[in-house]
């Protein structure tokens, strides 16, 4: 029994844990940047953000919803004016 | 098994599974900035935002500069959230004390580039609360923020405190904004009974913006900008304070623009109109219109971009002169210009030939500006040409500003570092003919660091 309850243990534990750095394959949603879920251990720097949101809307409604397509929309938009606020050339 | 044992491994595998478990939605604490250094070889930059010179034998020296950008933003959920953003400018070799041409926040010797450093360098840029409101559907802003308006920043791009309201109703975009830009409000001194308080003399800003997205391609916007400037009518009054911006009493100003994508073509065309009081005796009627816009061609793309702001040269009747707030916050980063316009690429040196003003001290100017830029692999490059001229003749009768000639070539160290050289030279028109009539031609060579998080 001992054994059992180990090798669930172990078993849930391998399930839960999410990797450092998570891809989603083509037909898989990507709930950090839709929803900020599932984020642990993900540090995205502001480019890779903005190349990451952009691959998600690409994978269109094949995936997302249209609601999902707009937030996503919205987000790199909002992500891209951010960049823009760094970037801006006051003295 | 016995029912200890049962409960034991219920209770390991409960245990196991809640400190592995990952809440659904947490607090987000999000960093970006950046990192700029910028070295220039040049006959022409005085540092900050001093403009660029035009005078005879002109000295050529070497300075660097660095900026960073650090911005903090504390993310309850996708509908809360806080955002801060400053900044730390700083010159190789620090800045003389007494030097009026350092970077704003860094005067007084402020500088950390002084021998051992130990300076107070940091500037606040934005502090505020970012929330979309559940009851009406808005997205709110409030607090110090950055805000540019709907004409390339001809008009107004700044960090202002006040309050922005947005809401979208299908393809139309509405905002409503309120930002004061000035509480010059002097301070009460004993015995003063003239009971003035914060909130007397102030310059505000009231934006009303709307866009409409007529199809995936083609966005409309329109747009009514106002200006109440009560600092000037309080100029002539004893305890009043005597610095206004900017320079006018009431401004009203409508415009219509666009952003249009044709096949490999995006053009963004532009129109403005406006009207009011520059004081109780005159009246203000200026316009202004341009567009930009970028068509693929082969591995790159041409951008060109031009502007035309109305201008007056004589001092009767009603000002034509377009007007802005103040010159440090206009742009016209679409121009891709190092010298005539203040470069997009600017940190703290951030100026041009006519001090960021492109209203010329209200002649108005002319510019037209083409280039191409492209990307082989990590190589990244770009090469410019534009042309600047005053509206109305200046006191010597000329108007030509001068035509700038630049290229840059930069690689990609890292997807977020970048390395580049860029040399720029502008031969002068005869408008500096009165003031410097063997003015050398300006010229940089810029090398830059840049690295975005």
């Amino acid at each position: 029994m001992r054994k059992m309850a180990i090798m669930l243990a172990v078993g849930l534990s391998m399930l839960s844990s999410v990797p450092a750095f998570a891809q989603t394959s083509a037909d898989q949603k990507d709930e950090c940047l839709l929803a900020s879920k599932n984020c642990m251990n993900q540090v995205d720097d502001i480019k890779q953000r903005i190349y990451k949101l952009n691959r998600e809307i690409k994978k269109g409604t094949r995936v997302y919803s249209p609601q999902e397509l707009k937030k996503l929309q919205d987000k790199l938009k909002e992500t891209s004016d951010v960049l823009r606020t760094l970037e801006k050339p006051d003295s | 098994m016995s029912f200890q044992k049962k409960l034991l491994a219920f209770a390991a595998v409960s245990a196991l599974s809640a400190a592995t478990a990952v809440p659904a939605m947490a607090l987000e604490n999000e960093f970006h900035g950046m990192f700029k250094f910028m070295g220039y070889q040049t006959n022409a930059l005085q540092g900050g935002d001093a403009k660029v010179l035009a005078s005879d034998d002109a000295r050529s020296g070497f300075f660097a500069e660095q900026r960073a950008r650090i911005m903090y933003i504390a993310k309850a959920n996708d509908n809360l959230k806080l955002v801060t953003h400053f900044e730390l400018d700083t010159r190789f070799g620090g800045i003389k004390v007494t030097d009026g041409k350092g970077y704003k926040g860094t005067y007084n010797g402020n500088d950390s580039g002084n021998l051992d450093a130990d300076a107070l360098t940091l500037e606040t840029k934005n502090v505020y609360l970012d929330f979309n409101c559940p009851i009406t559907g808005a997205n709110f802003k409030v607090g110090s923020q950055p805000w540019t308006d709907a004409y390339q920043s001809l008009f107004l791009s700044a960090d202002m405190t006040g309050v922005y309201a947005t809401k979208k109703y299908d393809a139309f975009t509405g905002s409503l904004g309120w930002f004061r830009f000035d509480d010059n409000t002097p301070a009460i001194a004993a015995g003063d009974t003239t009971n003035v308080g914060a909130g007397k003399y102030t310059a505000d800003l009231i934006v009303v913006d709307g866009k409409y997205a007529l199809n995936k391609d083609i966005t409309l916007g329109a747009s009514y900008y106002n200006i109440q400037n009560d600092t000037a009518l309080t100029s002539a009054t004893t305890t009043a304070p005597t610095v206004s911006i900017p320079n006018y009493e009431l401004l009203h100003m409508i415009g219509l623009n666009a952003d249009m994508k044709f096949g490999d073509a995006v053009v963004k065309p532009f129109a403005a109109y406006q009207f009011g009081e520059k004081n109780s005796t005159t009246d203000i009627s200026a316009y202004a219109f341009g567009a930009t816009g970028k068509v693929k061609a082969g591995p790159g793309s041409v951008n060109f971009a031009a502007y035309y702001l109305s201008g007056d040269n004589n001092n009767t009747g009603d000002v034509k002169s377009f007007q802005t707030v103040t010159a440090g916050t206009t742009y016209f980063n679409a121009a891709n210009m190092w010298l005539l316009q203040r470069p997009n690429q600017a940190i703290n040196t951030s100026t041009s030939l006519v001090g960021n003003d492109n209203t010329a001290k209200g002649l108005g100017t002319t510019g037209v500006f083409a280039g191409y830029e492209g990307t082989m692999d990590k190589v990244f490059y770009n090469a410019n040409a534009g042309y600047m001229m005053t509206n109305k003749k200046n006191a010597a009768g000329d108007k030509s500003i001068g035509t700038e000639i630049n290229a840059q070539v930069g690689y990609k160290l890292y997807d977020n570092l970048s390395a580049s050289v860029a040399g720029a030279y502008v031969f002068l028109g005869n408008y500096f003919d009165a003031t410097a009539p063997d003015a050398d031609n300006p010229y940089l060579f810029n090398v830059q660091l840049s690295y975005a998080f």
